[in-house]
């Protein structure tokens, strides 16, 4: 096979790939705007009265404020701990340090369900043992989701340390800087558009996660991917997909800046 | 008074020693480089004097202050890195600023003080701009403005030029010398480079695997080797064993060869720099050694013969080349006689 054919393959290939991974998101946005009463082919007509219905949906709205909430907490509870964290790692050899750095990327590694399972059992333990609720608690949530936002907190910061100047650290201590001032004035510019990126990518993960909060929420605070799951045991209509619809203009948005800021290939 | 003590400062680690005892005192006003090969301790030291590797024993003193177990910001000491270290994030001026900020200046003192300091390097006009819109000149005349204009007690600049093109380095290198001259800051200079040593300091400290091995002047550096070590850093090519005799040394190949100072006996080495040896062509002639050439490069101004004797001892011999008023070049095969002034030649141990 000749150059231009190998290159023409790849291209075709990519195409393919490419068309796999969008397709189901077109078809949502597509189906969102059918007229039809029940999902079905081929459209009768189109219109936009699956994005009101959505919205007159109290538990969608709901649903909807409760993962904001959620993710932004997640991205503070990420930023928190991922931030130090990751300058312990990059800065300093201390024993476990290869140990520690795996334990904060695990989250990422375990499958969703089963560290969903393992945090409902553990905090059921807890439940036991302390004598107070947990297991339905918006903390408990809110511990759950800062735990899948943290490995990605992590691993931008450690990239976006690792590219930052160590030197430019010691300079500012040598014009008379103290530690913190340091950190404050030269090591978090440095690396904020790490930072950024990691808020940014935090919520994402948050917002979009089913698995571990199908355990974990209480009566009363269903995130939305749960209440489309809800939703759809009893309706098949297109309201799932104007739902979905607005969730990928969202999260498309949200990764589009956050790759401007850091990008995400670099953290990997 | 800013003088600067080390006694006897050790850096330990783990597996390693990087710094030995090195004891040195630097005057106010004086440039002092310390000179040697990669993981030699150069730049350990320099570091355990701003602060930034702890150092393991001894002292370090400034002008009488005991700084030894000081944090870097609170030693007053201007430092200048080899990859200059500027804030991405901060223009020039604001870099510049960040010293005096951090001594809480006032506003209009910190404005005054960054317009001299950046006029003193040339760079008024830039203040402006952030460090990558910079060359790496630029930058680094910045990292010095930015270290200068906090008056620190002390200047410590690790490689400062050696991320510069050579002829930037040769710019540089006055600059430096002259602002270090006209502000006299006491100045600690590592480098690697013993021409660049040469050049800026009032006095040379050779060091090796975490010692110093020999210190002076540039020239007593650069004429009178006292090791094996210093003569080949300082660019000493023939380095040739033997031992002192009466009436001069017989080499390790069986010559004799004058030297001036016949020393206390033992094997030694006999140092002489391919410059001072003289190469007259043809086979006769009276005193020196006879060879042949074995390889003649051709370097401008110069030109380096390597001569090899019968015995099997390789001389280098550098000669001014027809360019610079020398002698027809000679070719591979020529024979010569090689000699040198006794004064010429220096015994270090081996």
């Amino acid at each position: 096979m000749g150059h231009l054919a190998i290159r023409r393959l790849y291209a075709g290939i990519s195409v393919l790939v490419l068309g796999f991974v969008l397709l189901p998101l077109v078809v949502i946005v597509w189906v969102s705007f059918f007229e039809n009463r029940i999902l079905s082919f081929p459209p009768t007509g189109y219109s936009l009265s699956w994005y009101v219905r959505a919205w007159e949906q109290e538990a969608f709205r709901n649903g909807f404020l409760t993962s904001v909430e959620t993710a932004l907490c997640a991205v503070a509870i990420s930023l928190a701990l991922g931030v130090p964290a990751s300058l312990a790692l990059v800065r300093y050899r201390f024993p476990g340090r290869d140990a520690i750095q795996t334990l904060l990327l695990a989250p990422m590694i375990v499958p969703g369900i089963v560290g969903g399972a393992a945090l409902f059992i553990a905090f059921i333990e807890l439940e036991v043992l302390l004598d107070m609720d947990v297991s339905g608690t918006l903390g408990g949530l809110l511990i759950a989701h800062g735990l899948i936002a943290l490995p990605w907190t992590v691993r931008l910061v450690t990239a976006g340390l690792a590219g930052a100047n160590r030197s430019c650290e010691e300079a500012a201590a040598s014009l008379g800087a103290a530690p913190l001032l340091v950190f404050w004035r030269v090591t978090l510019p440095m690396i904020r558009p790490a930072i950024v990126a990691a808020a940014l990518f935090s919520f994402v993960i948050s917002f979009i996660d089913l698995e571990k909060s199908i355990f974990l929420v209480g009566p009363g605070r269903t995130t939305l991917q749960i209440a489309l799951v809800s939703y759809l045991e009893w309706n098949l209509d297109s309201t799932v997909a104007a739902v979905a619809a607005v969730q990928i203009l969202i999260i498309g948005t949200l990764l589009i800046v956050s790759d401007r800021y850091a990008k995400l290939a670099r953290a990997f | 008074m800013s003088e600067v003590v080390l006694n006897a400062i050790v850096k330990r680690y783990e597996h390693m020693v990087a710094v030995d005892h090195v004891s040195l005192s630097i005057g106010q006003g004086e440039l002092v480089a310390l000179l040697g090969p990669s993981g030699c301790g150069k730049t350990t030291t320099l570091r355990m004097v701003g602060g930034f590797v702890p150092v393991t024993e001894g002292r370090i003193t400034v002008g009488g202050r005991d700084v030894t177990h000081l944090p870097p910001h609170k030693r007053n000491m201007g430092f200048g890195f080899q990859n200059y270290a500027l804030f991405p994030h901060m223009t020039v001026a604001q870099n510049v600023a960040f010293g005096l900020e951090m001594r809480k200046l006032s506003k209009a003192d910190i404005a005054a003080k960054v317009r001299i300091a950046l006029d003193r390097v040339r760079l008024g006009h830039l203040a402006e701009r952030l460090p990558k819109q910079l060359s790496g000149g630029q930058q680094q005349r910045v990292a010095l403005a930015r270290a200068l204009v906090i008056e620190p007690d002390v200047l410590l600049l690790d490689e400062p030029l050696s991320n510069l093109d050579a002829q930037l380095r040769q710019e540089m290198k006055l600059e430096i010398r002259q602002i270090q001259q006209s502000l006299g800051i006491t100045t600690i200079f590592v480098t690697h480079d013993q021409d660049e040593a040469l050049s800026v300091a009032d006095r040379v400290v050779v060091m090796r695997a975490g010692r110093i091995e020999q210190e002076g002047t540039p020239d007593e550096v650069f004429a009178t080797p006292r090791s094996h070590f210093v003569a080949e850093f300082m660019g000493v090519t023939n380095l040739l064993a033997g031992r002192p005799e009466a009436g001069g040394f017989r080499l390790a190949s069986g010559e004799v060869v004058p030297v001036r100072v016949a020393d206390n006996g033992g094997e030694q080495a006999l140092a002489v720099r391919p410059e001072r040896i003289a190469l007259a062509p043809g086979e006769g002639g009276e005193g020196g050694l006879a060879g042949r050439i074995e390889l003649a490069t051709y370097r401008g101004l110069v030109i380096d013969y390597q001569v090899r004797a019968p015995s099997g001892l390789t001389l280098t011999a550098r000669c001014p080349s027809p360019a610079a008023g020398g002698p027809r070049q000679l070719s591979a095969g020529d024979m010569v006689r090689v000699s040198w002034r006794p004064e010429a030649a220096v015994l270090v141990p081996l």
